[in-house]
């Protein structure tokens, strides 16, 4: 019974539908890599089509390559293996524009991905460590929403973050 | 990048330096809530400062400070009658070398200023470092009988509650450090005479 088993689950191959139609068809394996799948084939066990609503293809194809990527260096776990993977995600996230870090990001967070989310995360605060306050306000697309004086005075109790 | 969740900005403010949070602090009221929220957060402000020390990830960044006494010829002006020889100035540099930055060194010279403690009855001059943890700084005045930790970064401040036996027993000894096992910083505080004798302070995580 046990050999049955894990013959299951290492071959076993799950189909991920995005919030735009457009199917996955991934080893299990790679795919719980992501926490909130992982939790779904868990509980439903047999189900193997799972719907993903609030992801659409493109970034759920990114997602997921970056699991492939990541699930298969785990198999062969040697040493070496952990310096290809870093340079593989710097690869990675190096030319993504504000637009795709953030969905990728939502994604990310969505299905649950913590190491892609932490991979994710550094990246956009590399993007904003030292930068003013406009910066980041045109960067996130927030708005002030402070009472008239409100800011002043909290940059004045700040006043040294400010040089 | 509108509109990210709190958890999502949480993990991102792990890895700013604490300068650049509290000037974000300045972007929005929910942002201001959030970052107030974080830095009084123990488990928040233990991983920012274990990402600070472990930075072994590709982002290489760090940042150092370094507090230091300089002298001070002119009259500042709100410690007008203090001012007279030497006061404490916090040296931050770091370096960001993001991909897409290239690399950056900055630096910022402050001068702290020290809290008006008991009416203004302490002055910078009278303070002296004795030793520092993580970041937090003890400093001892009056032949150690006042202690003060500073939290330089956060411009924040602590003056411990006085000794009851200073007044017959000699101190010999004063430190101050984390202990891991209470998950606590401790500052002790050793008296020689007329036996031996420890007083321990154990603080909240800043």
């Amino acid at each position: 019974m046990s050999s049955s088993s894990t013959t299951t689950t290492t071959t076993r191959l799950l189909m991920l539908k995005a919030s735009d139609g457009v199917t996955f068809e991934v080893e299990e394996a790679v795919a719980t890599k992501l926490g909130a799948i992982n939790n779904m084939v868990e509980e439903e066990g047999s189900e193997d089509l799972i719907c993903l609503p609030n992801v659409n293809g493109k970034f759920l194809g990114m997602v997921l390559e970056w699991c492939k990527k990541h699930a298969n260096n785990n198999t062969n776990s040697d040493k070496g293996n952990d310096e290809v993977n870093k340079w593989w995600d710097k690869e990675f996230v190096m030319d993504l524009d504000q637009n795709t870090l953030y969905h990728l990001l939502m994604a990310a967070d969505y299905l649950s991905g913590t190491e892609l989310v932490d991979l994710l995360t550094e990246k956009v605060a590399s993007m904003i460590r030292g930068k003013k306050v406009e910066e980041i306000r045109e960067t996130f697309k927030i708005k002030s929403d402070f009472l008239p004086g409100q800011e002043e005075e909290i940059r004045k109790k700040n006043s040294w973050a400010f040089e | 990048m509108a509109s990210l969740p709190d958890e999502v900005l949480e993990i991102i403010f792990l890895w700013v330096p604490a300068e650049s949070l509290i000037r974000f602090e300045c972007v929005s009221r929910s942002w201001y809530n959030l970052i107030c929220a974080l830095i009084n957060d123990p488990a928040f402000v233990a991983k920012h400062l274990h990402n600070l020390n472990n930075n072994n990830n590709y982002y290489y960044y760090s940042s150092a400070s370094l507090v230091f006494t300089r002298a001070c010829h002119h009259v500042g002006f709100e410690t007008k009658q203090h001012c007279n020889n030497a006061r404490y100035s916090l040296l931050n540099s770091f370096t960001d070398d993001g991909v897409e930055n290239g690399d950056r060194i900055g630096s910022v010279v402050e001068d702290l200023s020290l809290p008006l403690l008991h009416g203004g009855r302490y002055r910078w001059s009278d303070w002296f470092v004795s030793c520092h943890c993580d970041g937090i700084i003890c400093l001892c005045s009056d032949h150690r009988r006042n202690i003060m930790l500073c939290n330089p970064v956060l411009r924040e401040f602590k003056l411990l509650p006085e000794s009851q036996n200073y007044d017959n027993w000699s101190c010999m000894g004063i430190g101050f450090g984390y202990d891991s096992r209470t998950d606590n910083y401790k500052f002790v505080r050793i008296f020689q005479e007329p036996r031996v004798k420890a007083e321990v302070y154990r603080l909240a995580v800043w």
